[in-house]
């Protein structure tokens, strides 16, 4: 299996593990990556709002690049914010013809067309399909044995209704059927799909750091002793800020939040440092000791 | 924030073309903004409805009333925070995190009503016309007073040393996308 990949600006900040931990885990698993050349932002939803057609030419500037690098490849990101902006401009892109001008006419100035031909997928949707947990489960050399953990989807990437979505926009099951699959115990957690407040954070703090508390909250109410998400930004508020929700609401919560794909690796045998779960806020390695995974100093 | 709303609308306020000129705008989905029936499923769901001077079925109301100066003047559309909660749970089908995105859109084009929250959308930009890529210190600190850049140092230097932040920009091919950014934006401003 090959596929083109988009890792999306934060895999080259905050979310720097996801980046490395996606990379290892489909190394192990003979997935083949090629980095899109010279990919830059894909728009983002912030600039969908502020003019539809410039979001939708810097997307497609960026599939434009991947269908330079062949025939029928398909693109995969890691980032939800990425895949949803990539995948509404890549619809639009094919019926709507006021977008379609705009767009033509702004990769004409940078000499590249693009044709509105390929599909883009998740992370989360690559490595849960049939084959990719039939491939993962005969892999697993340490199974997680015990590990109880609330499957945070986010938003963005089960949510918005695509003519190909991969999961239930309301209940989905991919991280849960994963998360079984790795010997972990998905908690029936009742804000699978809840929004974390997302640049709010930025931009109103106080609600974004409410947001982010009833989240983990919930997470600890449920019986989960972490938390696992296939979103950047989800992990930024929920990781990263998760120090700030305690000291703005004196509440104690300290849940490790895992990106899906450092899960993965650990049930493989990556080694710890090199997932980069020494990179988190809230530290997992005293919990993960207690559950008898090794980590090396 | 959490108030009652109690102002009372009065029949100066109706701008009898806001609806029109919206549902134009939304195209298709458009067509399914006379449909709200205010059940409230929207607000029920919404996870920031908690902090919100209007809840979203009292938008849709007031954008069937033409209260335009309210809907766009209201706390609520900046922030959503473009969940889709109420959209997937909608039973009359309004996609209701797009009609957000474009009353957003509507008001970011009027001085009159985005003042304060249209430096966001401009730096963002402007970092991504900088750079080709986003990087969130370089942004932070554009887009922060000083004062909340100051406070935060501390935070920033832990993020630091986890390697959670870069403080250069990160660099990709920023003449091609300046070029797509100036192009479009030339264009009828941000006419879509």
């Amino acid at each position: 299996m090959k596929y083109a990949y988009y890792p999306g600006c934060s895999a080259h900040t905050s979310g720097k593990e996801y980046d490395k931990s996606f990379r290892l885990v489909a190394k192990a698993l003979e997935i083949e990556l090629v980095e899109v050349p010279d990919w830059t932002c894909c728009g983002s939803h912030v600039t969908y709002v502020f003019n539809p057609a410039l979001a939708a030419s810097l997307s497609a500037r960026n599939l434009a690049l991947v269908e330079k690098m062949g025939e029928g490849i398909e693109v995969v990101t890691i980032c939800s914010g990425c895949y949803q902006t990539l995948k509404r401009s890549n619809e639009l892109l094919k019926h709507d013809a006021d977008i379609q001008a705009k767009v033509k006419e702004a990769l004409e100035a940078v000499n590249l067309t693009y044709n509105a031909n390929v599909k883009i997928h998740h992370a989360l949707e690559v490595l849960t399909t049939q084959e990719a947990l039939d491939t993962i489960s005969k892999k697993i050399i340490k199974p997680l044995k015990g590990l109880k953990v609330a499957p945070y989807y986010g938003c963005a990437v089960v949510r918005p209704k695509f003519e190909d979505s991969f999961d239930d926009p309301e209940n989905p099951q991919s991280l849960d059927r994963l998360l079984k699959v790795l010997g972990a115990e998905p908690v029936p957690y009742i804000d699978k799909v809840r929004c974390c407040g997302g640049v709010l954070i930025m931009k109103q703090e106080r609600v974004g750091l409410e947001m982010i508390r009833r989240l983990l909250a919930n997470a600890k109410q449920a019986g989960a002793e972490c938390m696992a998400t296939p979103c950047p930004l989800c992990h930024l508020n929920l990781d990263i800020m998760q120090p700030k929700v305690e000291q703005a609401f004196k509440q104690r919560f300290n849940i490790p939040v895992f990106f899906f794909t450092q899960l993965i690796g650990l049930a493989l045998g990556l080694k710890p440092a090199e997932l980069g779960l020494d990179k988190h806020m809230i530290s997992p390695i005293s919990l993960l000791q207690s559950k008898g995974v090794e980590i090396e100093r | 924030m959490n108030s009652v709303t109690t102002r009372k609308i009065t029949p100066d306020m109706i701008d009898p073309t806001f609806e029109s000129t919206l549902r134009k705008r939304l195209g298709e989905k458009g067509e399914k903004i006379p449909l709200c029936f205010q059940c409230g499923v929207c607000s029920g769901s919404c996870p920031v409805a908690f902090a919100m001077d209007y809840t979203p079925r009292q938008i849709m109301e007031l954008i069937k009333l033409g209260v335009k100066d309210v809907v766009l003047n209201s706390s609520t559309i900046w922030l959503c925070a473009a969940c889709y909660s109420c959209s997937v749970r909608c039973p009359q089908g309004v996609d209701l995190k797009q009609v957000m995105d474009t009353l957003k859109e509507m008001a970011l084009e009027d001085p009159k009503y985005s003042r304060a929250e249209k430096a966001f959308y401009e730096k963002f930009i402007d970092v991504v016309r900088k750079n080709g890529r986003i990087n969130e210190v370089t942004f932070y600190v554009k887009l922060m007073p000083k004062s909340a850049v100051m406070r935060n140092l501390g935070f920033g230097l832990k993020l630091y040393q986890k390697g959670k932040i870069k403080l250069s920009p990160t660099k990709a091919c920023s003449d091609q996308v300046a070029k797509i950014v100036e192009k479009i934006l030339a264009k009828g401003a941000q006419k879509r």
